[in-house]
């Protein structure tokens, strides 16, 4: 009898009881859903539908003509007049990073200064040293961005370039990617290197040093008894996966002549390259998209020279103004195609096949707006830009099988705006950044997770 | 084999293209440098080469025939000591000694006085690392074809060359300035000698090691290539030819022994002021010397000068070039060479003098085979001149760089910048002398009252221009 008992309990019973304890906390534990209900889907690519945008746990669970599930909070109701958007990423942004301190004291050696002192600090993670302040946050968010990577001040080589996504308030907790690759500028010290030609003979030396340790460490491990003990440099090490093509460098160039010098450093040494900045990116596109080579781009471009835009005025209180000199009509006649070539860098490198990703270094966030509809104005239009601005800086920066566009299994990075994007008069309301959701339609709105359920609609 | 051209090799996909031209210049007065001056002569250039000198020569099909009837035609101009195109720093002042830098690096193609001394009917430059150390860094030869890439600037296979600087400019930059050594002449000798010691030692350790390595099991620990002792260790083989800045007859004498002892040949003094003195010990040592027609007295060490020092130097034998060190009087080197003459007391000929902006430079440059005279298989790089060079009325009215026009007195635009940033202010154009010779990026230490505080440190200003 016992045993009957013993044996039906743990074929039967036991089993059913047990998964029905289990449905309950589960169900009890499945984290709410959120849900942005009849809006204007803008995705990455550029194309538009109406829907609805749920998300639970910080994962898009759907996107477009599906219902919202009833245990979902609707944070807006757009009446199809909302656009929700993927959020915006910034591939190289300094926000929260400490500024290259002042008035450093010179070293004993001007010459040989530690690593630190010349600026050479590829191991430098940003997690450690940015602050999440609220102050640049809230305008970051208000411009639609929802990730960023962080670029951070300093010298040749300021620091490993780590991705994050705008929530919290602690960067530690906010890390999107460990380590997308090393920056490196032309930024010159007060020390050695202090010059462009020096900098460029510091990064091969850097590169020969690393190379050496690197063969040292490794005969080191296969011969330990019979090999002197290598050093261990944090400096060197940084570089070893550029060395080994895991990460690639950063490397900040607008101009062409720089562009090139970076080019000929990548041919001599042979890392993997994501060109940061190429203002004038579109004189070397076809070197560029021969090698593959994707680009942050910049869109710190100047105003239109203003004598662009006078129109003639023929009222006759009109002051008469002299006609400018040959040589000022010369000038202008190149002002005005460096311009023209500034603005259209982005298509020309676009057009020329190559992956072009946002970089915003130079601008601050709630200028960027502007910057945006320099280039909406100037023959730019959705298609073209949105994907730069997202999904394309997301996989550059290895985050393209989780962001940058709005698709189901995504994590939710989303922006809901008044108008579309290329609207000039368009306004943010509502911030997603991994699931953490800000309203923004007020201007000191209080960030909350709040809204109404399917169920509690009546 | 320079950096670059060793990368060419190894990668034909990338190689630079530099164009050339063909063109028959007819009925010309050729100054062939070599040849004496041929009157009413035909030159002939095809594909960037000087193909024939001589009387009736027939243009051959598409190329382009000019009458310069009552013109002169010179080899373009060398200048063996120029600053121009130069991207970002000439003067990494930070050590003593930095071989490792290198020109090459950071040639500026859009250099506006490029233009400016095509005006003066130079074609090639000798593009030079500053003077404040005593090793500084290395050079670049450039052809001055405006308007291509800096790679296509380079003179694609000229021999590597470097600088060196002695003097004042050191001591007073690491001595004075940094408090480390050289702060005496004594101790600019000795960084030198040191520093070839031990690249020497490390040539020795990286070969060895390098042999090491490609044996089975092999167990070395690995000696980093050093870019510096590398640079080093190839003048003392002779691969890299010096150049360097010197004004006194002692440290002039002191750097002969030096070059003497480690076997150094082959290498010419720039400025060399006090070179008079001791011209004999130079043509001795083979020593070439590349200096300024009458340009002195911008501090101490350079008073005790004259402008009959190209002069006896040339007397004496050494191969003599008048260089500009500035982006002003490369304009008109043919004046300075025509005060060689002036101040020669008949010991100089109006040829000789412009050999030593012509010829004798490309010798001090390792590229006389190649340019500096008018003869066929030369490459075409001259200028037509409306009178003698030699005259102060003579203008450069087109100059040629492979056969190809760069510069046009009558059709080039009068704005000839390559390229305007879309923010530069007309206003604010960046036309206009700027300080120009060995100690640019260097001269911010010194404040215009004397004394100014940098990075902690005052240094005393010695006079009101450190130029050289």
């Amino acid at each position: 009898m016992k045993n009957n008992l013993l044996r039906f309990l743990r074929r039967a019973a036991f089993p059913a009881v047990t998964v029905a304890l289990a449905a309950v906390p589960l169900s009890a534990q499945k984290p709410p859903a959120y849900a942005f209900k009849n809006v204007q889907i803008h995705l990455a690519d550029g194309s538009v539908q109406k829907g609805n945008i749920v998300w639970r746990d910080g994962v898009l669970e759907s996107v477009g003509a599906t219902a919202v599930p009833f245990d979902a909070y609707t944070l807006a109701d757009g009446g199809d007049s909302l656009h929700a958007y993927p959020g915006l990423i910034d591939g190289s942004a300094s926000w929260g990073a400490p500024e290259w301190p002042r008035d450093l004291p010179r070293p004993a050696r001007m010459g040989e200064p530690p690593y630190a002192r010349a600026g050479i600090q590829p191991e430098r993670i940003p997690a450690d040293v940015i602050k999440f302040d609220n102050a640049w946050i809230d305008k970051a968010r208000r411009a639609g961005f929802t990730q960023f990577a962080s670029s951070l001040e300093g010298k040749l080589m300021p620091g490993t370039v780590q991705a994050f996504h705008l929530s919290g308030t602690d960067p530690k907790t906010a890390v999107a990617r460990d380590a997308a690759g090393i920056k490196v500028q032309f930024e010159a010290s007060d020390v050695y290197p202090s010059t462009l030609m020096a900098m460029i003979s510091r990064i091969r030396q850097l590169w020969n040093d690393a190379t050496a340790l690197q063969e040292h460490q490794q005969l080191y491990a296969a011969s330990p008894s019979t090999t002197p003990l290598p050093s261990r440099e944090p400096v060197l090490e940084a570089l070893f996966p550029v060395m080994s093509k895991q990460l690639p460098f950063y490397f900040h160039a607008d101009s062409k002549e720089d562009i090139e010098r970076v080019l000929r450093l990548k041919r001599e040494l042979g890392f993997d390259l994501v060109l940061v900045g190429a203002r004038e990116g579109w004189m070397v596109k076809d070197e560029l998209a021969k090698q593959k080579i994707a680009v942050l781009a910049t869109v710190n471009l100047a105003d239109k020279p203003k004598w662009m835009d006078v129109k003639a005025d023929t009222s006759k209180k009109a002051p008469k103004k002299a006609d400018p000199s040959d040589e000022e009509k010369a000038f202008r006649e190149k002002q005005e195609a460096a311009w023209k070539a500034d603005v259209a860098n982005i298509k020309e490198l676009q057009k020329a096949g190559i992956k072009v990703g946002f970089s915003g270094l130079g601008i601050k966030a709630e200028d960027v707006r502007k910057k945006l509809d320099l280039l909406f104005a100037n023959g730019y239009d959705e298609k073209e830009l949105l994907p730069v601005l997202t999904r394309n800086t997301a996989e550059i920066l290895g985050l393209g099988a989780v962001s940058g566009d709005l698709k189901k299994g995504f994590q939710a990075h989303i922006q809901l705006l008044s108008k579309p994007l290329s609207d000039s008069k368009t306004t943010i309301k509502h911030h997603v950044a991994a699931g953490s959701h800000k309203d923004l339609s007020q201007q000191d709105a209080a960030p909350v997770m709040r809204g109404r359920r399917p169920s509690e609609d009546k | 084999m320079k950096r670059l051209t060793a990368l060419l090799a190894l990668l034909p996909f990338v190689a630079v293209a530099q164009p050339a031209g063909s063109v028959l210049i007819k009925n010309a007065t050729l100054v062939t440098i070599t040849q004496g001056d041929k009157p009413e002569t035909d030159l002939l250039v095809v594909d960037g080469k000087i193909k024939q000198i001589g009387k009736n020569i027939t243009a051959p099909k598409d190329v382009e025939v000019i009458d310069a009837s009552g013109k002169f035609v010179m080899p373009g101009i060398i200048d063996a000591h120029s600053h121009l195109a130069i991207d970002r720093g000439i003067n990494e002042w930070t050590h003593p000694v930095t071989a490792e830098v290198s020109m090459e690096d950071v040639v500026d193609p859009l250099d506006i006085s490029i233009q400016r001394a095509l005006a003066g009917g130079v074609t090639g430059a000798h593009i030079m690392h500053g003077s404040a150390n005593v090793i500084g860094g290395q050079n670049e030869t450039i052809k001055l074809r405006y308007g291509l890439n800096q790679d296509e600037m380079k003179m694609k296979d000229a021999p590597r060359t470097i600088k060196f600087a002695l003097g004042e400019n050191p001591t007073r930059v690491h001595g004075v300035g940094f408090g480390v050594q050289p702060r005496t002449r004594m101790g600019v000798e000795q960084i030198i000698r040191e520093h070839f010691d031990a690249a020497q030692d490390y040539r020795r350790k990286r070969t060895a090691y390098l042999a090491a390595k490609g044996k089975k099991g092999a167990t070395a620990v690995p000696v980093a290539k050093n870019e510096r002792f590398e640079v080093l260790a190839d003048i003392i083989e002779g691969k890299v030819l010096v150049h360097c800045h010197s004004y006194r007859s002692d440290e002039i004498h002191m750097l002969m022994r030096v070059f003497r002892d480690y076997g150094i040949k082959n290498y010419t003094f720039q400025h060399v002021l006090e070179g008079y003195k001791v011209a004999p010990e130079m043509k001795k040592h083979q020593a070439h010397a590349s200096t300024f027609a009458d340009w002195w007295a911008y501090k101490f060490e350079v008073y005790y000068a004259t402008a009959y020092n190209a002069a006896i130097m040339h007397k004496e034998g050494v191969v003599v070039s008048i260089n500009s060190d500035s982006e002003e009087l490369i304009r008109h080197l043919n004046h300075e060479a025509a005060k060689i003459v002036k101040y020669s007391s008949g010991e100089v000929s109006r040829e000789d003098a412009l050999k030593m902006i012509t010829l004798n430079p490309a010798i001090q440059l390792g590229i006389d085979k190649r340019v500096g005279s008018l003869e066929p298989g030369k490459e075409a790089d001259f200028a037509i001149w409306s009178a003698d060079p030699i005259s102060m009325r003579a203008m450069v009215e087109s100059t040629w760089v492979d056969g190809k026009k760069y510069f046009d007195v009558k059709t080039s635009a009068d704005d000839q910048r390559l390229r305007v940033a879309a923010k530069t202010d007309y206003n604010g154009s960046a036309a206009g002398r700027h300080e120009d010779a060995c100690m640019k990026d260097v001269f911010y230490f010194f404040g215009k009252d004397g004394r100014q505080k940098v990075q902690g440190m005052e240094l005393l200003q010695s006079t009101e221009a450190h130029n050289h």
